[in-house]
């Protein structure tokens, strides 16, 4: 085991390097990092709030919400958008062509190329870190459901990033990657809705409304995301309801990132499938 | 060392190699010459693993490139003839990177890397950004990437294409060198004169077929090409001339009488080059030197195509 992570190490050992510290020159960015890692250990150090019933009413838990959308809407775009063109970028210079010689298989490659985009990600986004961990402090929310949050950000992370690979996998040029990422995340998040508007429609129901039946749309990021937030309210409101119209079956947050997490695994798993046909026989 | 057999690669109803046959043996270098569009390229491509032939056989060092093209890339090390570097990289880092990736081990990187920039001549190089190299700069990086897993078969796509005159020298030494370490050399080009002083064997391809090939005398011999001769001599200009003009393989005579030099065409094999000197030294010509220019290649090729592009 411990041979096999030094054998990953040293496999995403260069493909790091080579992306952020040079290539992208993010020595700067990597310095701010590591501060803001060190704020939040100042304020970790200080106190951490454990009785949560006598932080109700404070605006710790929408002060979160604020910075968790932006860091949502961030984290999706910057993701996606890397992801898709981590592959397609060496096609276009023609360094693949160096690449598919050195004898690294197509799991390697599609792998570092994964963990780059995650680690680039993860970089840009730490400056929120400090933000989102005064939030327990503000009261209203407990530092587990933070940490809930983190993670399901995380795996829905690891299913964007597997997805703009997929499709910088599929296609030659850069632009014509980052126009069908766009369209994904458009259709991912907002497709959903549209076509159960038209289902409800179709059968009979008025076309705006917002009681309408429930379909696809449950599998949607937002519906994950609004679970999320109605669970963190539903802790610190009593008696608190939740708007949710009426659908075949709902979805906790949780068991969302579960469905995205096997789907980043298939995409993955299918991409790294064609890649490997791809460096066998295809020319860039 | 490198078997290619019946080959065929058709782009569409293109047909860029038709039927192609080749065979090089370990430590040669094999120069593979043909106009703009002939196909080698492609031919190369199909070598190292990077495209799917239509039809054929190609193997290296015993393994075939379509089955296991893995194993082929590790004894491989294949030079693009166009091909991005990562700019942002330096010199050492980008070595590095490939060294890693060919899963050298860290201890051993250092030594290897700084043995493979002496070679290329960029160790005063090790660390400037890869973007800012000159052209031939990159080039010879290109050619250190490819040797740095130490591959038995070069396969290098117009290596000297862009380099001024000295450049090509270098190129051409550097590849010499490459040859007494007992590498085998594939190496493509369309400027002949460059290839002629150091390849041990030659194939020239036109429109996707194979016109000639072999070792560059037997090809020399074999397509009865006159032989290009330079004769310095102190005296008997006259002597010199008669016998020269007496001896029916000879043609194309010109004579320098001030700088007693004499250019002529021969076709003849060794021995008739010797004879024909021993018989000037007999009848007391004072000779100089007596220099085969080689530039045989050039005439072959000229005989060999037709200027056709598939
Ligand atoms: N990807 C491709 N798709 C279609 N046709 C191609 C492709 N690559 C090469 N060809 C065609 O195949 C033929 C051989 O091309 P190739 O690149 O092998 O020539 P070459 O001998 O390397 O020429 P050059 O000396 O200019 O490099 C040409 O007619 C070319 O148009
Ligand atoms: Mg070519």
């Amino acid at each position: 085991m411990p041979q096999r992570l030094i054998k990953i190490y040293e496999t995403l050992k260069p493909a790091m390097i080579f992306e952020f510290i040079y290539r992208q020159n993010h020595a700067p960015l990597v310095s701010y990092a590591i501060s803001a890692l060190a704020i939040c250990g100042c304020f970790l150090f200080g106190q951490w709030p454990y009785e949560q019933e006598a932080l109700h009413n404070s605006f710790g838990d929408r002060f979160f919400t604020v910075i968790m959308v932006y860091t949502i809407a961030v984290a999706t775009v910057l993701a996606t958008g890397h992801a898709a063109l981590s592959i397609s970028s060496e096609k276009e210079k023609k360094t693949l062509t160096l690449l598919r010689m050195s004898g690294l298989g197509p799991g390697e490659i599609v792998f570092s190329k994964a963990a780059v985009s995650l680690c680039f990600t993860v970089f840009i986004l730490l400056p929120a870190a400090p933000l989102i961990t005064i939030c327990p402090f503000l009261g209203g929310i407990s530092g587990q459901a933070i940490l809930k949050s983190l993670l399901i950000l995380f795996v829905s992370l690891l299913f964007y990033i597997s997805a703009g690979i997929f499709i910088s996998i599929l296609f030659k040029k850069s632009y014509t990657c980052i126009a069908f990422a766009t369209a994904f995340l458009l259709i991912l998040h907002f497709g959903f809705f549209i076509i159960d508007d038209a289902i409800s429609y179709a059968s009979g129901a008025s076309y705006y409304s917002r009681h309408n039946y429930r379909y696809l749309s449950v599998f949607s990021p937002l519906e994950m995301w609004r679970s999320f937030f109605d669970s963190i309210q539903a802790a610190v409101t009593p008696n608190y309801k939740p708007f949710s119209p009426e659908s075949y079956f709902s979805l906790t947050s949780g068991e969302s990132a579960a469905i995205y997490f096997g789907a980043a695994v298939i995409l993955f798993y299918s991409g790294v499938k064609i890649f490997e046909n791809y460096l066998k026989w295809r020319e860039n | 060392m490198i078997e290619i057999k019946n080959l065929y690669k058709y782009y569409g109803n293109l047909m860029a190699v038709n039927n192609l046959n080749l065979f090089v043996e370990k430590g040669e270098i094999f120069g593979f010459i043909g106009p703009n569009g002939a196909g080698k390229s492609t031919t190369i491509k199909i070598l190292s693993t990077l495209l799917n032939p239509s039809a054929g056989l190609c193997k290296i060092n015993g393994i075939n490139v379509v089955d296991e093209p893995y194993k082929v890339r590790r004894i491989l090390g294949y030079m693009p003839d166009l091909f991005g570097l990562y700019e942002e990289l330096k010199v050492f880092e980008y070595l590095d990177f490939f060294a890693a990736c060919h899963k050298i081990p860290y201890k051993d990187r250092n030594a290897i890397i700084n043995d493979i920039l002496e070679l290329t001549d960029l160790t005063v190089k090790k660390d400037s950004p890869v973007g800012g190299l000159s052209r031939g700069m990159k080039q010879r990086l290109c050619l250190a990437k490819t040797l740095i897993h130490d591959p038995l078969v070069l396969v290098l796509d117009e290596p000297a294409s862009g380099l001024d005159p000295r450049g090509r020298v270098e190129m051409r030494m550097l590849l010499n060198e490459l040859r007494k370490m007992g590498k085998t050399i594939f190496v493509s080009s369309h400027i002949l004169t460059e290839l002629a002083d150091f390849c041990t064997s030659v194939g020239i391809i036109e429109a996707g077929r194979l016109v000639v090939s072999g070792r560059i005398e037997d090809v020399v011999k074999s397509q009865g090409v006159n032989r290009h001769i330079k004769l310095k001599i102190i005296d008997n200009v006259e002597l010199c001339e008669t016998i020269l003009k007496s001896t029916p393989e000879i043609s194309n005579i010109e004579a320098a009488v001030l700088e007693k030099v004499f250019t002529f065409e021969m076709r003849a094999d060794d021995q008739a080059l010797a004879d024909l000197l021993r018989h000037l030294i007999h009848n007391g010509v004072q000779v100089v030197s007596f220099y085969d220019k080689g530039g045989n290649l050039e005439d072959i090729f000229m005989k060999v195509t037709k200027g056709q592009v598939s």
